[in-house]
């Protein structure tokens, strides 16, 4: 599995039976929080539809990178499905000593106008091991949906 | 004969086996037939069921059912059973993160012909009345804090005690609705964020509501017993625990992690992290999992409500003139206490069911009072352009898979092929051109969820049946649809 050819930084849905999984690759383990975090917004919601208009700061924290990524992805998760804030990008702020702060650009949650596509249950931490091939970090993230 | 993968050696008709090796507790036994077989082999499934073998406490096997297929962690599909004395486990990813999602299924007094040719109103009805599709919520009035404890504690019978349904529903749900030992200050303010506004909504995924016809009935004993024969029109509801279950299995997965640090327990996926049945942390899970499988309960019990107002708007008199009965309540992601039969002894075991359904024999306590003579009611829902399957739990069951059988016909593509193969038809007209009414709210959804996206459920059961574990009892076929 290599990045597409001339990015260094992006995600692409991969096939699973049951749920849905997205491979994302970065230059930095911040750019892959990035990339894994505007895949997961991608699976819910179509972030063209949605305004920058407000920002949100989420946080998470976790002994080890991977578990980091889950819980970061679900705080994610947790912006939309709990406080029904539409997401259109992300930046990380701050990442590492087990800790994660990214803001999340959007709006509030707008049925008429925001074109939902999934509803994701969760990040799962199924087959999750992030590798770094040259100065290219890749992880694949299964979602259950 | 050939060489099977994983060392599998067939034990019997439907039954096959990965012995003991490694460092594997139990041996894997998976139920299907040679060509359920194929596809199960095709995907993960195997490995999953013996990375389960690998956890501590497990007794006698890790069971997979003929629809098992690839999850994460545990297969879906899968069934376990762990022993608190001999250092045994309870993993959140081995229930999944809907707690609690299930089947309830009702049956009507009205014939086929009179619901037919008003289907396209009835479904519009239930379409109206039930919410569903991604973020659907706001079915009724949203519970403050206080309510929303209440839910996790009283399950089924708090929507009964609002007004949603009736007492004698209890009776015929599984446990009768309610989850002991539920504690809701083992539930995190996000889960109940997530939950508040969506108490009495269907979502979305594989969830539904169904309109279906009896076309067959296989065991009339036990048909006559369930109120059901053939030619009747039924209602079949399949949800979950919504948000609410979908947030307390994410922050109790994130609790397992440190959990298989503090009790040193080694596990070959993340996602099977777990913790011994009598540490705190495993305690604090059942508790808050008995909350989720409570709120599901509300939930299903709130949508039946619910969809008896559409048929009473539609056809007129009441709950009673048009003969609505619950037949019974099924949970299908679950971990609960249970006495069984290991060797001469009999056991309390903590039996985790993903994607795997009770069917628990006649004459057990737990099977409901009008049903002790035949067994306890087991609904299969299938996909929505073929067929669901009424089938009734045996002594077989009890003696050999802790009670538990298939819960549905279990997915054969992935969404993405759906909706690949989708790509200009209309899967609705499809669908009306075999009879069957649908309404939705997401074009995607409907794609994803087409019928041949799923194994035939027929060759699910059917393996069940053959090899004694659980009987067919009625078939139905669905003729309205809801989809979120």
């Amino acid at each position: 599995m290599r990045p597409a050819e001339g990015s260094r930084a992006g995600f692409e849905p991969v096939a699973h039976t049951a749920d849905l999984a997205v491979r994302v690759w970065g230059a930095s383990m911040e750019e892959l929080f990035e990339q894994a975090a505007m895949g997961l917004i991608s699976l819910m919601l179509d972030p063209k539809s949605v305004q920058p208009a407000s920002v949100r700061t989420v946080s998470a924290q976790a002994q080890e990178p991977e578990e980091l990524l889950v819980a970061w992805l679900n705080e994610v998760l947790f912006a939309f499905e709990g406080e029904h804030f539409a997401s259109a990008s992300v930046r990380i702020k701050s990442l590492g000593g087990g800790k994660v702060t990214g803001e999340l650009c959007g709006e509030d949650f707008d049925r008429t106008r925001h074109r939902v596509r999934h509803s994701v249950k969760a990040a799962t931490y199924h087959d999750l091991t992030v590798k770094k091939t040259g100065d290219i970090y890749e992880v694949r993230v299964v979602f259950d949906v | 004969m050939e060489q099977r993968a994983y060392g599998m050696i067939r034990v019997g008709p439907f039954e096959w086996e990965v012995p003991q090796t490694g460092q594997m507790n139990v041996p894997v036994r998976i139920y299907a037939d040679e060509r359920l077989l194929e596809t199960i082999e095709r995907d993960n499934a195997v490995q999953q069921a013996i990375n389960v073998a690998y956890l501590p406490g497990i007794v006698r096997a890790s069971y997979a059912m003929p629809d098992t297929h690839w999850g994460y962690g545990f297969p879906i599909g899968g069934v376990a059973a762990f022993d608190a004395e001999k250092g045994g486990i309870v993993s959140p990813g081995g229930i999944g993160f809907d707690i609690n999602c299930g089947v309830r299924l009702i049956r009507t007094g009205l014939a086929e012909k009179q619901v037919r040719s008003r289907i396209q109103e009835l479904v519009n009805a239930l379409f109206e009345q039930v919410p569903c599709g991604v973020g659907s919520s706001k079915a009724i009035a949203s519970p403050s804090d206080q309510e929303l404890r209440r839910i996790c504690v009283e399950g089924a019978a708090w929507a009964v005690r609002n007004g949603f349904g009736r007492a004698d529903d209890l009776e015929r749900t599984e446990a009768l609705g309610t989850m002991p030992g539920a504690d809701p200050d083992a539930i995190t303010k996000k889960a109940f964020m997530r939950g508040r506004p969506q108490v009495g909504t269907l979502g979305s995924g594989n969830h539904f509501l169904e309109v279906d016809v009896v076309r067959e009935v296989f065991d009339e004993q036990a048909a006559e017993a369930f109120g059901i024969s053939k030619g009747l029109v039924a209602v079949q509801i399949h949800c979950g625990s919504r948000g609410f279950g979908h947030q307390t299995c994410t922050d109790y997965l994130q609790t397992m992690q440190d959990a298989l640090r503090k009790y040193r327990i080694e596990v070959p996926d993340k996602q099977l992290a777990c913790a011994p049945l009598e540490s705190p942390e495993g305690k604090r899970y059942l508790a808050a999992m008995a909350c989720a499988a409570n709120y599901a309960w509300a939930n299903r019990q709130t949508i039946f409500a619910l969809a008896t107002r559409a048929f009473e708007s539609v056809f007129g008199g009441d709950r009673d003139s048009l003969g609505m009965q619950q037949v019974y309540d099924v949970c299908h992601n679950i971990a609960k206490f249970e006495e069984h039969a290991v060797g001469d002894e009999r056991r309390i075991l903590c039996v985790h069911r993903k994607g795997a359904t009770r069917a628990f024999p006649p004459g057990h306590p737990e099977t409901p009072a009008p049903y002790r003579a035949v067994g306890q009611p087991v609904l299969i829902p299938g996909d929505m352009g073929r067929a669901s399957y009424l089938l009734v739990g045996t002594q077989k069951a009890m003696a050999t898979t802790w009670g538990s059988t298939c819960h549905g016909a279990g997915r054969l593509m992935s969404r993405h092929s759906a909706i690949r193969q989708a790509k200009g038809r209309s899967i609705k007209k499809e669908l009306q051109e075999r009879g069957v009414f649908v309404r939705y709210e997401a074009h995607e959804t409907l794609a994803e969820e087409m019928p041949e996206a799923y194994k035939d459920v027929e060759a699910v059961v059917s393996v069940m049946h053959e090899a004694g574990i659980t009987r067919k009892v009625a078939r139905l076929e669905p003729i309205g649809v809801i989809k979120g």
